[in-house]
C-alpha cells in the first residue's frame, strides 16, 4: 500500500518507460525476499476474503440459532468409513447437546456418529456480492441448512464465528487501509512542507501537531463521537471512525517527516538538486520522500495494526462500530470476559487474525523497503 | 538561540491556552451536564429526584451561565488561585483527588516507559545490525505479536492465567497492608509484585514499535558512506554504529517522545479499568462519561502541561542529537 | 411462596409488634470480645449502657452465630454506593420482614396512623444512641425534616412533596409526629424502602454547626473550608441516606451495625467498616449484634477482577455485578475451588426487557402508529419469544408481557401472558388492522406508503443483553415485514431525549413486578419512567408544564384511581384501587414485554452462616440488607 502512494507521485514527474524499470526492478529485488513474498500473498488473501466475504462465508454474520450458543468447534473431518472402506466425503460431525439447568449453559458433545456432509459450491439464499452482484451460490455450505455448521464454533447468540470472522476481515482491513491512507497523505504533505520550508509556517503547523498530541485521545474520541450525529446508520458511523482515527494518526506521521525534511534539506543531493533548478515540489517528492521512504514504509505497515487496535478500543468504550457490523474489534470486545477465557476460547480467533495480518503487513513491508533502497545490494 | 527558546515559550503558553479551551470545549460536547447524568443515574437504579431540587442544584452549579463565562470563571480560578473546581460526582476539591492519582499514572507509566527504551534500544540495534538472522526473526515475530494482541486483552488474559495457575489477584497496585502505609523496602516489593503486570502491558506494544522503527532507521543509517568509512578508518564495530548511526537513526524517535505520557494514558485507560489500577485514566474516563467537568478538564489540563513540556525537552533532544537541525532563519 | 405485600401491609404492622421481641433478654447482654478492653479500659462503656431500654431482638436466620471474622466484597468504582446502602445503610424508622409482607419495627419500636391517614405517629426506642455515644432522639428526626424542607438544600423525598406537605412534632424525645396535608398511604412503605432512610441520617449534634440556623458563623466557616455555599459544606460533611459522600466522613454519627473505618475517598482502593459498639439490636441470647467485626470492599473499576475474586473465593457474600447470566456456569463450576455457594434470588423485576413505544410522538404519524393498540399487538405477535429465552437465557424464564409477577398478589394470568404467542399470521392481521399496508419487497409501510422504519433506543452498558435481544427482534420483525434500527446511545442522551418526544421506542427492565403499587410505571403513566406517555405522566405530576398534553381518557380514568389510592389508609381498597389499575392497563396494552427473568443467584463463602437460601432481589427492598446481615457470621473451624 506505502506502494500506492508513492507510485502515483511518480507518475507526473518521470517518463513512463524509466518508472516501468525502476518497479520492474524493484520487483525483481522484491521477489528475492521470500518471507515478504510469502507475506504479500497471505495480505492479498485476507483482502480477498474481504472482497469476497458474502461469498465464503457460510452464513450471515447475524443469523442465530438458540439451540447452539456457544457451540465448540466442529472442525471437518475429509473421509467417511463405510462398509466399503475409507472414502472421501467432507463432512462435520454433529452434536448432542444438553441443557445444563443448574449451571445454566448448553453441554455439547460432538457425535462422530452423525455425519454431515459438506459442499464446496453449495447453493443458497440468494445474495448480493459485496453488495451489487446477484448470487445464489456460497464457497461452502451443509446440504440442510438446519444442520449445524460451526466450523469455527459459535459465539453466545449460536452465529457462526467463521462467518463473523470473515464478515469483520472487510470492516477492519478496509478501516486500517482508508485510515492510514488518509493518516499518510495528510502526514506526509504537511509535514513534508512544513519541513521543507521552515519558518512560519512550520512552526504553526508543530504548534498544531503539538496542540493536538497534547490532548489525551480519550477525550477527543468521546467529544467528536458526541459530535457525530445520532441519526446516522451504521455505515456512516463506521466513515465517520475513520476519519477520527485519521485526524488523529497524522500528526505522528507529519511531525517525523518533518524532522527528516529538516535534516534533509541541508543534504549535498537537495544542494544538487536546487542548483540543478528543480521546483521544489520535484525535489520534495523526487529526492526527499523517496530518500526516507523506507522509513514511510516501516511507518505505514506499523500504522495499519495501531488503527484496528484503535477501532477495537472504541468498541471497548462502547464509541466503535455498532451491530450489525461486525469487525475484528467488535468481536474481541464482545470476547473480553472471562467466561469466553474460562469456557469458549475459540471466540479469541480474530485475535489470531489481527496476529497474521499485523506481522505479514510488517514482513511485506521490510521486503519493499529492501526493494525500494536505491543503496540496495 | 535565545530568541527560539522565547518564542518556544510563548507558543508553549498559547498551545496551553489553546489545549485548556478547546478541552474545556470537548467535556461540553455531549448532550446535557452533569445533573443529567446524575438524574439518569438515580433512575436506573429506581430511584427518583426532585426536579425542584435538580434545579436548584443547577443554580448552585453554575450550569445555565454561557460558555464563555463559565471557562473564565475556571480558568481564572487555576491561575489566580491554584483552585480547579470542585468535582460534581465526589462532592471534593479537584486537587484533593487528581495528584494521588496522577502520581501514579507517572509511576507506573514512566517505568513503563523506560522498560520499553531498555529492552527495545539493544533489540533494535541487534536487529538492524544482524539483519535476517534467526535473532532478529525471533524479535520480530515476538514484538510484533506483542503489538498486535489488543494490550486490555492482554492484560484480562494474565490474570486470569495468574488466577488458574497461582490462584492469585494480580489487580490493583498494592496489597491492602501497604495500600496507605509510607514507601519502605518491603511496600517497594510489594508494589513491585502488583506493577509487574501492567508495566509488562503496557510496554509491550510500545516495544515492539520502538524495535521496528530503530531498526528500519538505523539500517537506513548503516548503508551511508560516512559508516563505511568509519569502519575503513579501523574504528571498533561498536563504537562505529553507536557514534552516530544510532544517535540519528533515534532522532524520529525522540522527537514524538513528549508524546508518550498523554498517548500512554490514553492506550493505559482500558488496561487500567481491566487490572484495576488507581491511575488517572479511569477517573478521566469516569469523569467523562459523568460529565464531571472540572475534574475531567483539570486531568486534560494536567496531561497537556507535561505533554507540552515533554515536546520541549524532546526538541532540545533532538538537537543535541541531530546538529543538522538548525532552528530559525530562512 | 405467596406474596402479599406492598401497598397493603403499612399501617397495620405497628400492632404486629411482639413477635420479634417477645424474649426481652434476661440475661445480662453480650459484647463482642474485640471490644472487652476497650471497655476495661474506660474507653467504652459497658454493654448494657450502650444499649437501650428495649434493644430490638433478632431472631437468626439459623442459629445463634460467634462473634469475629471480615466479610470481604466489592464495589466496582468508588461511586458504587447501592453496594454500601444494601449492605450497611439500611436502617430506618421501620424496615421490611424476610418475607417482604410486613413492615416491622426498627429504629421506631411502635407507630399510630390517625383515621384520615393524615398523621403519623412514631415512638422511638428509648435510650438510642449514635455510634459516638451521643442520644438519638425525635430531635434529630425533626432537625432532618428542617435542613430538607430548606428549598436550596437536598434531594427531594416525601418531606419535598409539593403536593402533599409535611410538617413534623416533636412530643418528648421519643416520640414525634408527621402531619401531611393531604391523606397519606404509602408513606409506611417509603419510609421501610432503603428510600426511607433520610429522616434518621443526621445527628443534630453534629450537623447543625454546618447550618446557618443554629451556627451563625456557618457561611463564612464552608467558606474558609473551600466550598462556596453553606449548603456544599454541609453535603459534604452531613451526607443523606445513601449518598456516597455520607461514606467520606468518618465523623459522621451512624446508627448502622458497622461504621466507617476507612473512608470512601476519590482515591480510596478499598472502603472498611467496623463494628459500633452502640448498635442496637441483640440475638435472642441477649449478644449485641453484629456478630461480623466489619467489611472490607474493594474497590474496583474491573468488573473481571472482582469476578475472579469471587472465584477465588475472596469473596464472601456478593450479587451485585458479578452474578450475571454469562457468569453462572463459571461460579457453578468453581463452588469446589473457591469454597463458595450459590443461593437463589428472585427477582422483582416483571421483564427482561420493556419496549416502549412512545405514544407522544412528536410526528403527527408515528405518534398515531404507535398509540395504535392493533400496532403494538402485531409486534407482540411477531416477536419469537421463547427464541430469545433460548438463545440469550440458555432456556430460563418464559414469555410474559410487563405485568405483576406470579409471586405478586395481583398477578392475573391473562395480563402476563396475552399476545404473547409467536403468530407471524395473527401479527400481519394486527398490522393491517392498524392501516399500515405492504410494500412491493414485503416491508410494511405507513398507509400513504411512505417508508416506515422504527428506531429503538437501547443503551448497551446498563445491560449487555439488551442489544444481544434486540438483535434478534431486529431480525424477527424483519421477517414480519417490519424495519426496525438498534440506536445504541449514551445514557444522558436517553434522557435528554424524553422531554423532546422524538424518539420511536426505547427499552428498560422491568422494574414494578412485584412492588406494583410503589412503581406502576408500565401499568399507567405515572411518573417519569413511564417513557411510553411522557406528556401525559408531565400532565399528572405537573413537573414540566411546558410539555404537558392532556392524556387519553383511560389514561386518565387510571390517574384518578391513583391519586384516590395515594390517599387511601386502608391496605384491602388501595389492593382493590390497584386491581383497577392493572384491568385498564391489560385492555389498553401500552407496552411490550419479552419474557419473565428467570432467578439469579448470591454467591456466598460456605463458612458464612445465618444467610437464607433463597432471596427476593429488589432495590427498594435493598437486597441482602432486610435479610440482616448483622445476624450472619463466619462458623468457626
Amino acid at each position: 500500500m506505502a506502494l500506492d502512494t508513492i507510485a502515483p507521485l511518480a507518475e507526473e514527474t518521470r517518463p513512463t518507460r524509466v518508472r516501468e524499470s525502476q518497479l520492474h526492478l524493484m520487483w525483481r529485488r522484491f521477489r528475492r525476499h521470500q518471507l515478504a513474498f510469502v507475506s504479500l500473498w497471505i495480505v492479498v488473501a485476507f483482502y480477498l476474503v474481504a472482497v469476497f466475504a458474502e461469498f465464503l462465508a457460510p452464513t450471515d454474520p447475524g443469523a442465530y440459532s438458540a439451540r447452539y450458543t456457544y457451540a465448540p468447534p466442529q472442525g471437518i473431518h475429509f473421509f467417511v468409513s463405510d462398509e466399503n472402506g475409507w472414502h472421501f466425503q467432507p463432512h462435520v460431525n454433529g452434536y448432542t447437546t444438553e441443557i445444563d439447568r443448574k449451571a445454566m449453559r448448553r453441554t455439547f458433545v460432538v457425535d462422530s456418529e452423525v455425519v454431515i456432509p459438506v459442499r464446496f459450491f453449495a447453493p443458497s439464499e440468494p445474495y448480493l456480492l459485496a453488495g451489487f452482484i446477484p448470487m445464489s451460490i456460497k464457497f461452502i455450505g451443509v446440504e440442510n441448512p438446519r444442520d449445524p455448521f460451526y466450523i469455527l464454533g459459535a459465539d453466545r447468540l449460536g452465529r457462526d464465528m467463521l462467518s463473523r470472522l470473515i464478515h469483520g476481515t472487510r470492516i477492519s482491513l478496509s478501516v486500517g487501509l482508508a485510515g492510514v491512507t488518509l493518516s499518510l497523505f495528510f502526514g506526509i504533505i504537511i509535514g513534508g512542507f512544513a519541513g521543507f520550508y521552515g519558518g512560519w509556517f512550520d512552526g504553526a503547523v508543530m504548534r498544531v501537531v503539538e496542540f493536538i498530541r497534547s490532548m489525551p485521545t480519550i477525550p477527543l474520541w468521546m467529544g467528536l463521537a458526541a459530535a457525530m450525529p445520532k441519526d446516522w446508520s451504521a455505515l456512516q458511523t463506521y466513515f465517520a471512525i475513520t476519519i477520527i482515527l485519521s485526524l488523529i494518526g497524522w500528526t505522528e506521521l507529519a511531525r517525523v517527516v518533518r524532522g527528516r525534511f529538516l535534516s534533509l534539506r541541508t543534504e549535498d543531493f537537495v544542494t544538487a538538486a536546487q542548483l540543478d533548478g528543480a521546483s521544489d515540489w520535484r525535489i520534495i517528492t523526487r529526492h526527499m520522500v523517496p530518500s526516507f521512504s523506507s522509513h514511510i514504509i516501516a511507518a505505514a505497515t506499523l500504522a495499519i495494526p495501531g488503527m484496528i487496535l484503535a477501532e477495537t478500543a472504541l468498541s471497548f468504550l462502547g464509541l466503535g462500530l455498532q451491530a450489525p457490523i461486525v469487525s475484528w474489534g467488535t468481536l474481541l470486545q464482545e470476547a473480553q470476559n472471562i467466561r469466553t477465557l474460562a469456557t469458549a476460547p475459540w471466540l479469541l480467533a480474530p485475535g489470531i487474525c489481527v496476529v497474521v495480518v499485523i506481522l505479514s503487513l510488517n514482513f511485506f513491508g521490510d521486503g519493499l523497503r529492501d526493494a525500494a533502497d536505491p543503496h540496495g545490494r | 538561540m535565545l530568541r527560539f527558546a522565547i518564542n518556544r515559550l510563548i507558543a508553549m503558553v498559547l498551545i496551553l491556552w489553546a489545549v485548556s479551551f478547546v478541552a474545556f470545549a470537548i467535556i461540553q460536547l455531549p448532550p446535557g451536564d452533569y445533573l443529567t447524568t446524575y438524574v439518569a443515574t438515580l433512575s436506573a437504579n429506581g430511584d427518583r429526584v426532585d426536579p425542584a431540587a435538580i434545579d436548584a442544584l443547577r443554580r448552585q452549579y453554575g450550569f445555565g451561565e454561557p460558555y464563555i463565562v463559565q471557562y473564565w470563571k475556571w480558568i481564572t480560578g487555576i491561575l489566580l488561585r491554584g483552585d480547579f473546581g470542585q468535582s460534581f460526582e465526589w462532592k471534593a476539591q479537584v486537587t484533593d483527588l487528581i495528584w494521588g492519582r496522577l502520581g501514579n499514572s507517572i509511576l507506573v507509566e514512566g517505568l513503563a516507559v523506560i522498560l520499553t527504551w531498555l529492552v527495545a534500544l539493544p533489540i533494535g540495534i541487534y536487529s538492524a545490525v544482524r539483519k535476517y538472522s534467526l535473532g532478529d526473526y525471533l524479535a520480530t515475530v515476538g514484538g510484533f505479536i506483542g503489538l498486535a494482541i489488543p494490550n486490555f486483552f492482554f492484560a484480562l488474559i494474565l490474570m486470569y492465567l495468574s488466577f488458574v495457575w497461582f490462584g492469585a489477584n494480580i489487580g490493583g497496585l498494592f496489597s491492602p497492608e501497604f495500600e496507605n502505609a509510607r514507601w519502605s523496602l518491603p511496600r517497594i516489593w510489594d508494589f513491585v509484585s502488583h506493577a509487574w503486570a501492567p508495566i509488562l502491558v503496557l510496554s509491550l506494544s510500545g516495544t515492539a514499535e520502538l524495535i521496528r522503527i530503530l531498526r528500519a532507521n538505523l539500517l537506513d543509517e548503516l548503508k551511508k558512506p560516512y559508516v563505511t568509512t568509519a569502519r575503513a578508518k579501523g574504528l571498533s564495530e561498536f563504537r562505529t554504529i553507536i557514534k552516530y548511526p544510532v544517535r540519528v537513526a533515534l532522532n524520529p524517535l525522540v522527537s514524538t517522545l513528549g508524546w508518550l505520557l498523554p498517548a500512554l494514558v490514553s492506550s493505559s485507560v482500558i488496561v487500567s479499568v481491566v487490572l484495576n489500577l488507581p491511575t488517572a485514566g479511569p477517573m478521566l474516563l469516569r469523569s467523562l462519561t459523568s460529565q464531571d467537568m472540572y475534574l475531567a478538564g483539570a486531568i486534560i489540563l494536567l496531561l497537556g502541561v507535561l505533554t507540552v513540556i515533554g515536546t520541549l525537552v524532546s526538541d532540545l533532544l533532538l538537537a543535541w542529537l541531530d546538529p543538522r537541525i538548525r532552528y530559525g532563519g530562512k | 411462596m405467596k406474596f402479599s405485600v406492598l401497598g397493603t401491609a403499612g399501617a397495620l404492622a405497628g400492632i404486629a409488634i411482639g413477635a420479634l421481641m417477645l424474649a426481652n433478654p434476661v440475661l445480662a447482654a453480650q459484647q463482642a470480645p474485640s471490644l472487652d478492653e476497650m471497655v476495661s479500659s474506660g474507653a467504652l462503656p459497658p454493654v448494657d449502657e450502650r444499649l437501650p431500654e428495649n434493644p430490638l431482638v433478632v431472631d437468626p436466620v439459623e442459629s445463634v452465630g460467634t462473634y469475629g471474622g471480615i466479610w470481604h466484597s466489592a464495589l466496582r468504582g468508588g461511586l458504587d454506593n447501592a453496594w454500601i446502602a444494601r449492605t450497611v445503610a439500611y436502617d430506618g424508622l421501620v424496615r421490611y420482614d424476610r418475607e417482604w409482607k410486613e413492615i416491622i419495627p426498627n429504629l421506631a419500636e411502635s407507630w399510630e396512623v390517625s383515621e384520615d391517614s393524615r398523621s403519623y405517629t412514631f415512638h422511638l426506642r428509648k435510650g438510642l444512641k449514635w455510634n459516638n455515644g451521643k442520644p438519638f432522639t425525635a430531635d434529630d428526626i425533626a432537625f432532618a425534616v428542617e435542613l430538607f424542607k430548606e428549598p436550596s438544600y437536598g434531594a427531594g423525598t416525601f418531606i419535598k412533596n409539593p403536593q402533599n406537605p409535611v410538617t413534623i412534632e416533636v412530643v418528648d424525645e421519643t416520640t414525634f409526629t408527621l402531619n401531611f396535608e393531604n391523606p397519606n398511604g404509602t408513606i409506611m412503605d417509603e419510609l421501610a424502602s432503603v428510600n426511607g432512610l433520610t429522616l434518621v441520617s443526621l445527628s443534630k449534634d453534629y450537623c447543625s454547626q454546618f447550618y446557618p440556623k443554629y451556627n451563625e458563623n456557618a457561611a463564612e466557616e464552608a467558606k474558609a473550608a473551600g466550598f462556596e455555599t453553606w449548603e456544599l459544606w454541609m453535603t459534604d460533611r452531613c451526607g443523606w441516606a445513601t449518598e456516597t459522600i455520607r461514606w467520606a466522613n468518618p465523623d459522621l454519627p451512624f446508627m448502622n451495625a458497622w461504621m466507617i473505618d476507612q473512608p470512601l475517598t476519590g482515591d480510596a482502593t478499598r472502603v472498611t467498616f467496623k463494628r459500633n459498639p452502640y448498635y442496637w439490636k441483640v440475638d435472642t441470647e441477649g449478644n449485641q449484634l453484629p456478630y461480623i467485626d466489619g467489611l472490607e470492599m474493594r474497590v474496583s473499576d474491573s468488573v473481571e477482577e472482582i469476578t475472579l475474586l469471587a472465584l477465588n473465593g475472596q469473596i464472601d457474600f456478593q450479587d451485585r455485578h458479578i452474578s450475571t447470566v454469562a457468569n453462572q456456569p463459571l461460579f457453578y463450576d468453581g463452588q469446589e475451588e473457591g469454597d463458595y455457594r450459590m443461593g437463589q434470588e428472585i427477582q422483582s423485576s416483571s421483564n427482561t426487557m420493556v419496549i416502549q413505544f412512545n405514544m407522544n410522538h412528536v410526528d403527527e404519524k408515528r405518534r398515531e402508529l404507535f398509540a395504535n393498540k392493533d400496532f403494538r399487538i402485531g409486534i407482540s405477535y411477531a416477536i419469537d419469544r421463547q427464541e430469545i429465552i433460548d438463545a440469550v437465557f440458555t432456556g430460563q424464564g418464559e414469555p410474559y408481557q410487563v405485568a405483576p409477577r406470579p409471586e405478586s398478589p395481583f398477578y392475573n394470568e391473562t395480563y402476563a401472558k396475552q399476545y404473547t404467542e409467536y403468530d407471524p399470521d395473527k401479527a400481519a392481521e394486527a398490522f393491517e388492522k392498524a392501516g399500515l399496508t405492504k410494500g412491493g419487497d414485503g416491508m410494511y409501510t405507513f398507509a400513504d406508503g411512505s417508508p416506515l422504519t422504527i428506531t429503538i433506543d437501547t443503551i448497551a452498558s446498563l445491560r449487555p443483553e439488551w442489544p444481544d435481544m434486540l438483535e434478534l427482534i431486529q431480525l424477527q420483525l424483519e421477517a414480519a415485514g417490519i424495519k426496525m434500527e438498534i440506536n445504541n446511545i449514551d445514557r444522558t442522551l436517553y434522557y435528554d431525549k424524553r422531554p423532546l418526544g422524538d424518539y420511536d421506542a426505547q427499552v428498560w427492565g422491568g422494574d414494578g413486578g412485584l412492588d406494583v403499587v410503589q412503581e406502576p410505571r408500565y401499568y399507567m403513566a405515572a411518573n417519569a419512567e413511564s417513557v411510553w406517555a411522557f406528556r401525559w405522566q408531565a400532565w399528572y405530576n405537573g413537573s414540566t408544564p411546558e410539555i404537558a398534553e392532556e392524556p387519553a381518557d383511560w389514561a386518565k380514568q387510571q390517574m384518578d384511581l391513583y391519586t384516590q389510592l395515594r390517599g387511601e389508609g386502608d391496605p384491602d381498597k388501595r389492593a382493590e384501587l390497584m386491581t383497577q389499575i392493572l384491568t385498564i392497563g391489560q385492555e389498553n396494552f401500552p407496552v411490550i414485554g419479552v419474557s419473565l427473568p428467570g432467578d439469579t443467584y448470591y454467591i456466598a463463602r460456605n463458612n458464612l452462616k445465618n444467610v437464607p437460601d433463597t432471596m427476593f432481589q429488589a432495590y427498594l427492598f435493598p437486597t441482602p440488607a432486610p435479610y440482616d446481615p448483622f445476624q450472619w457470621y463466619f462458623a468457626q473451624e
